[in-house]
């Protein structure tokens, strides 16, 4: 399992799509990739009435460009 | 890129490395950001900046090396925002521009270089704005001009 999460950090530097990131767990979660562009959408939030838990978008420093 | 919903978010550190967005950039129902720090590298938007409904959003400090929006510009229900110092200055727009319902907003420093707007002007509803001073540049306004309800100090 860490060689598979060693692979993706090496070689997975774009992400093509849209990535939607609805809990501070899917932003930690996503980070981990640890890519630096995004081929599309990158939407932080959710419509939820009391709003999401994300305190914080420091995970998300590696991404330089989003296309969407 | 969209930013909505996050209630308990103080800030947007973390997207300080982003330096283009493709499309278009909208930041709503952040309720406890007070500026725009962390969107420091941005210098263009592909289509459209959407700021609105942060209530406690003072400036839009952070955004300062923006030069370029393609299309619109929107400020919209930010009640606390006092300025538009500190946001990066485009020349033109090929869609509108909407600043309303900011009511504790005091100037539109922030537009000083814009020279036409290809289609609606919409300044409405920002009840301690003073004067259009930032606005002096403009020469083309391709749509409906709407400016009412100002506390215009004539």
């Amino acid at each position: 399992m860490t060689f598979g999460l060693l692979t993706m950090t090496c070689h997975a530097q774009q992400y093509e799509g849209n990535v939607n990131l609805r809990t501070q767990a899917e932003d930690n979660a996503f980070a981990v990739a640890g890519y630096t562009s995004i081929n599309g959408n990158l939407s932080i939030g959710d419509w939820i009435w009391d709003g999401t838990d994300i305190m914080t978008l420091s995970q998300l420093s590696s991404v330089t460009s989003v296309t969407g | 890129m969209l930013v909505f919903y996050n209630f308990s978010l103080p800030n947007l550190n973390g997207l300080h490395n982003i330096t283009s967005v493709g499309k278009y950039l909208t930041i709503n129902r952040n309720d406890k950001l007070t500026n725009l720090n962390g969107l420091d590298k941005i210098t263009s938007i592909g289509t459209n900046l959407s700021i609105g409904e942060n209530d406690d959003l003072v400036s839009l400090t952070g955004l300062g090396l923006l030069s370029s929006v393609g299309e619109s510009i929107s400020l919209r229900q930010n009640k606390s925002l006092a300025t538009t110092a500190g946001m990066g200055k485009v020349t033109s727009l090929s869609s509108y521009l909407q600043v309303s319902f900011n009511e504790s907003l005091t100037n539109l420093e922030a537009f000083d270089q814009l020279t036409s707007i290809s289609s609606r002007l919409e300044i409405r509803n920002n009840n301690t704005l003073p004067n259009l001073a930032g606005l002096n540049e403009l020469v083309s306004v391709g749509g409906n001009l709407d400016i009412s309800n100002l506390f215009l100090d004539l």
